[in-house]
Formats: C-alpha cells, sequence, structure tokens
C-alpha cells in the first residue's frame, strides 16, 4: 500500500480528526460565505484578481529583476535559489555570517515547502515558530495540515495535553488560557531574537516593498525586533506595481479566513537613513519547479494562486481525510496540483490528482478563478504519459474491443510485468488487484462479443 | 471626500473589529480623555511614540503615570527599546492615516517607537485627529508616498488557531482604543 493509501485508510478510522476537519471547515466556509455574499461586485473583482496575477506570472523575471534593483539600491539583498538545498544553504550562511543562533520564524508554507526548519535545526540554529498553529504543530513534531491554519486537524483537547507535556504547565483545554501561555513563551524569544523569518505574500516590483497579511501580530514583532530579518517567497509573488495589490488585498482575506480584512497588513522595505527597522534586510526566491511550472501552457495557471486555502475548506475528500493524508506540504485541491510542479522532477505526488470528485467547488470558490478540476484532469492525463500513456489507453480500449486481442494481451501482459514493474499507477503489484494482467484476465471472462466496448478510466 | 462620514464608517467598522473608539466633542483635550481612561483601567505605565510636538500630552500624563520609553525624547539601543515597551501596560501612538470602510489604522513602521508602542503592550492608544482619512484601501495606496513603509492595524491581534475560535491579543494588543478628535491637532 502507497503511503498516501496507507494515510488515507488511517485517516478514514480517526473519529476525532474527522469531527476536528469538519468543524474548522465548516466554520471556515460559513465565515467566507458571509464576506462574499456581501460584495456585489465578486465576480468582477474575482476577474480584477485574476488579471493582476496573470500579468504578474507574463511578467515575472522582468518583475523580478526590477524589484531587485529597487531593493538593493535602499541595501537590501536578494537572492535566487533554485531549489530548496540552496535555499536552505543561503539562509543559513546569511545567519552563520552573523553568528545568529535563535531567532523567530512565522508562519509561511514555502519554508515548510523547503523543508527549511529541519535544515536550521541540523545546522545549529534555533529558529522557533511563532503564529499559534505552527508553533503547536512545530511542539508536536508534525507539519501543518492545511495552509492558513496548520493546527486544523487537532483539537483543543489535544493541544492541552500538548502544551502540558512539552511546556510543563497545568493541563487546559481552553483556547484562551493556551493562547496566553503561548504568548507568554514566545515573547521572551521575540526579545532575544537575533534573526526572524517569515514568508511573503507579495513583493512589488515597481517600489521594493514586500507584502505580508498576518492577524496575530507575529510578522510584526519579527520584523521589529530582530536585526536581521528574511523573507522567503516563490518567484511567481511579484507584482508590478504597488495598485496591483488592491484587487488581490479585496479578496485575499475574504477567501482565506473571512474577514474583510487581515489583522495585520505589512509594506516594508530597507529602512532609509534616519529610519529604524532591521538593520539588514534579505529577501529569498525561490524556483523550486516555477519557472517550469510558467512555462508550460497547461500547468501555467496554478502560479496565479494566491494560497488563501478557500479550495481546501470546500473541497469534499479534503474535508474527509485531512491534510496530512496528501503526505505533501500542500494538500486539497492546490495541492495535488501544486506539489507535482515543484522539486526536482515532476509529478512527485502522482496519485495526489486522484484524490478529487471533480465536483468543482475548489474552482468555484478561487478568488483567481484557476481551473483546478482541469488541472487535476490534465495531471492524470499526463501521469501515464512517461509510460507511454497514450498508447497504453489506446492499447487498452483496442484490445478490450476483441475477445481475440483479450487473448494475446494476456500473455503480453504477464511479459511486461515481468520486465517493467508498476507499468500502472504507482504501488500496483503485478498480477495484483487492479494490474494490468489481472484486468485482462477478468476481462477475458467478460468478452462476449467482439463488439462491446469497454470505456477507459480516461472516458469515465 | 466626506471626512465626517469616512470617519463614522470607521467607527462602525473598528467596533466590528473589537476595537474601540473614544470621540471627543470641541471642549474636550484628548490629555484629558486619555488621563481619564488611563486612571479607569489602571494603567500604571506607558511607552511613548514620538509626541515631541505636543510636549503638553507628554507632561500631563507624567502627572498619573509612569512612562517607561518616550521616543519623543531620545533614542533607545533596540534591546532596551524591547523591553520597556513589553513592560508597559499600555503603548500610545500617532496614526498616519485611516481606512474607513475596513475599520483600519495605518501606522508608520519608519520609527522604532511607532512600531514598539503598537505591537508590545497589552493595550495600544492611537490618537486620531490630524490623521489623513481614507474611504478603502484602494484609496490609501493610490495617494500615498510610495517610499514609506507602514503596517495597516485592523482591530486587536488575533487568532483561531485552535479549533477556529477567536482569541483577542495573540501576540500584539489585545485592546485597540482609538482617541477621535475632529479637526484638533490630535494631540493638545
Amino acid at each position: 500500500m502507497s503511503t498516501v493509501k496507507y494515510k488515507i485508510k488511517s485517516a478514514l478510522h480517526d473519529q476525532q480528526l474527522y469531527a476536528a476537519i469538519q468543524n474548522a471547515s465548516n466554520l471556515s466556509t460559513a465565515k467566507r460565505d458571509d464576506q462574499i455574499l456581501g460584495l456585489d461586485d465578486y465576480e468582477s473583482s474575482r476577474d480584477a484578481a485574476r488579471e493582476v496575477r496573470q500579468r504578474s506570472v507574463d511578467y515575472s523575471p522582468r518583475l523580478i529583476e526590477k524589484f531587485t534593483r529597487e531593493f538593493t539600491a535602499l541595501g537590501g539583498k536578494v537572492y535566487i535559489a533554485a531549489n530548496a538545498s540552496e535555499a536552505n544553504r543561503i539562509t543559513i550562511n546569511i545567519l552563520k555570517s552573523h553568528g545568529a543562533e535563535k531567532g523567530v520564524k512565522s508562519k509561511s508554507m514555502v519554508t515548510e515547502e523547503i523543508f527549511l526548519g529541519r535544515a536550521l535545526e541540523s545546522a545549529g540554529i534555533d529558529a522557533v515558530e511563532t503564529d499559534l498553529g505552527e508553533y503547536i504543530v512545530q511542539l508536536a513534531g508534525e507539519k501543518p495540515s492545511h495552509i492558513t491554519a496548520p493546527a486544523m486537524h487537532k483539537s483543543r483537547q489535544s493541544i492541552g495535553r500538548l502544551f502540558a507535556e512539552k511546556l510543563g504547565i497545568k493541563y487546559t483545554d481552553d483556547p484562551a488560557e493556551l493562547t496566553e501561555v503561548a504568548r507568554g513563551m514566545l515573547r521572551e524569544r521575540f526579545l532575544n531574537a537575533e534573526f526572524g523569518i517569515s514568508g511573503a505574500n507579495f513583493l512589488i516590483a515597481e517600489t521594493g516593498h514586500i507584502a505580508i497579511v498576518e492577524n496575530e501580530g507575529n510578522v510584526r514583532l519579527g520584523l521589529s525586533i530582530p536585526p536581521v530579518y528574511i523573507a522567503v517567497t516563490g518567484i511567481e509573488k511579484l507584482l508590478e506595481k504597488l495598485a496591483d495589490l488592491s484587487p488581490l488585498v479585496k479578496m485575499l482575506a475574504k477567501s482565506a479566513t473571512g474577514q474583510k480584512f487581515s489583522g495585520y497588513f505589512h509594506l516594508l522595505k530597507p529602512s532609509r537613513e534616519g529610519e529604524d527597522g532591521p538593520e539588514e534586510m534579505h529577501v529569498i526566491l525561490i524556483d523550486n519547479g516555477r519557472s517550469r511550472a510558467m512555462a508550460d501552457p497547461e500547468m501555467r495557471e496554478m502560479m496565479l494562486c494566491i494560497r488563501c486555502g478557500a479550495c481546501l475548506n470546500e473541497c469534499p475528500v479534503y474535508k474527509t481525510i485531512g491534510g496530512h493524508a496528501y503526505d505533501s506540504t500542500y494538500p486539497g485541491p492546490m495541492g495535488s496540483v501544486l506539489s507535482n510542479l515543484l522539486g526536482r522532477n515532476k509529478m512527485l505526488h502522482q496519485e495526489l490528482p486522484d484524490l478529487s470528485t471533480l465536483c468543482g467547488a475548489c474552482k468555484d470558490v478561487c478568488p483567481v478563478r484557476i481551473d483546478l478540476p482541469k488541472l487535476l484532469l490534465e495531471l492524470r492525463a499526463r501521469r501515464e504519459k512517461p509510460l507511454s500513456h497514450n498508447m497504453l489507453a489506446s492499447g487498452w480500449k483496442w484490445t478490450m474491443e476483441s475477445s481475440s486481442r483479450v487473448e494475446v494481451a494476456g500473455k503480453f501482459a504477464r511479459m511486461v510485468e515481468k520486465v517493467v514493474p508498476k507499468v500502472m499507477s504507482g504501488g500496483v503489484k503485478p498480477g495484483g488487484p487492479g494490474s494490468f494482467r489481472t484486468q485482462v484476465e477478468k476481462r477475458k471472462s467478460q468478452v462476449e462479443s467482439p463488439k462491446s466496448k469497454i470505456r477507459t478510466d480516461d472516458e469515465q | 471626500m466626506n471626512n465626517s462620514k469616512n470617519v463614522l464608517l470607521f467607527q462602525k467598522q473598528l467596533l466590528a473589529v473589537n476595537g474601540e473608539f473614544i470621540s471627543l466633542d470641541e471642549n474636550q483635550k484628548v490629555s484629558s480623555l486619555v488621563k481619564e481612561f488611563i486612571t479607569s483601567n489602571s494603567i500604571k505605565s506607558i511607552v511613548l511614540s514620538d509626541f515631541s510636538q505636543h510636549q503638553d500630552l507628554v507632561e500631563a500624563l507624567e502627572e498619573d503615570t509612569e512612562i517607561l520609553a518616550d521616543f519623543g525624547s531620545r533614542s533607545y539601543p533596540l534591546d532596551e527599546a524591547g523591553n520597556l515597551c513589553a513592560k508597559a501596560d499600555a503603548g500610545i501612538t500617532d496614526v498616519y492615516a485611516i481606512i474607513a470602510d475596513t475599520g483600519t489604522l495605518v501606522i508608520s513602521s519608519r520609527n522604532r517607537g511607532d512600531r514598539l508602542c503598537s505591537s508590545l503592550p497589552p493595550i495600544h492608544l492611537a490618537l486620531i485627529g490630524n490623521s489623513k482619512v481614507y474611504l478603502n484601501f484602494e484609496e490609501f495606496i493610490e495617494n500615498t508616498p510610495k517610499e514609506h513603509t507602514y503596517a495597516l492595524i485592523t482591530g486587536p491581534s488575533r487568532t483561531a488557531d485552535i479549533e477556529k475560535k477567536l482569541i483577542l491579543g495573540a501576540h500584539g494588543p489585545k485592546r485597540v482604543v482609538v482617541f477621535y478628535s475632529e479637526g484638533n491637532a490630535g494631540c493638545t
């Protein structure tokens, strides 16, 4: 059984998990709907947001160049990392050059994508997660299960037990008390932090601004107190101009948390003479497969994503199995696509496009109108291509139309499976249920007339 | 632009995000209202961002509370500034602009005082009066100097990371109290 299948199976048996996910996603969708229904120009706002993101991706290289010019003119530094290990190396080098050992980190999915936390830890650098949800999953030694609500899979009781065990406090499952405990613990860390690391929602090419959205105030403390500040984000996050923020800001908080506006919105850049701010500001832009995705006419659309997480909350599959079952940094509909575009090799998470009923809810709530069902279908089709999917698929159809062909194919299949294991989708054992040979054998007994026709998976 | 209409909208939106709004009439002084608030809320110590233009406010406040840091009077090394602001019961800042339809305060990020007084103490007292007034984010972004850095603050800091239950005061202030004086220099 593949890891994903195993994780789905255990998620389906976890009542506490199911209750937590249902509760959180239902509350999220209700809050989102309240905000969206109050907008009389929802559809045109989506169009405007999409137009900005489209332009951002279309002109990405030029915008990176312009941003770098503006940001470095103010004394900041910009790096482009081709992949995860390069990004981690750059971050560690910056911190080592200051002898920095203890610092604070704000929630950032890009840093999860590159496993920055683990890399810092093995370099002997202590970076505590300060977003409450991230703090919880870091204490538990887990990964976030949702891109905007990292600890969504946990009940208040399990968080209470975790805090009692790891922080040595008296057990409480009151969310207000637990929040207060985290606030107290992390205050000390903020005041003594040698560095601050965060993600960035957008970077403005025109002015050199970094734009960050948050609610807890931890980003604000992380960029106000430590002397060294590092923002880590993807190369697709550049916007052409400051005014481009408007349509995105209008959609982001409503779609993500059902708020009209986020608690904090930061527009920052390196301080000029006579101004306060971190002594050093660094921006690390990560490619990690993004430029390849941008050059892919069908997959390019995924780069418009603004990581609001609305598609996760709406997805019937996500709401049943939760984020961890996807076994990827990015879960849910957006994750099932994005995970297969990032990293050194494409299609590292081949099973994920199947974790969708193609109901289209994700597409309906996407603030930038990404056609996720279309992308999921395209990935399903592509999955087989490296193994001559098209030949297999059409061959399959052709074979199944005739009983004599089925006969021959049976022999052929037994041969193929010895030579090419896992010729069908990952994890299928030769001759096991679902394997090509078994299906051919099964079909053999079903074929009644040479004219009968079996539809392939792709046609269904 | 109709300012008083926008201020009313700001007030409504600020209250909707758990902020507090205290309005002054013509005869009241901001300093006396702030003093009243400080006394009734048992605030023992405060930190001030740069109010060097409004020395009378500083002097008035000195009578009732301990001023741990006054960023208008001198500069503080970063660690000292952080520690003082973390100890204070309340921080008082000016406000660069307000955004009406979201109840948002625009605070400059250019000064340490503005940054820390509005983020470390459990109560943030924000004085608006001579602040710019914008209807929405779009209007703000179109009219604002492109070289500046800002924090847009909408209500007290918050989290809903535990079972989606809203808790105020995650890492920043638990209360944001806005003092508004129409047409006043804000701090006289």
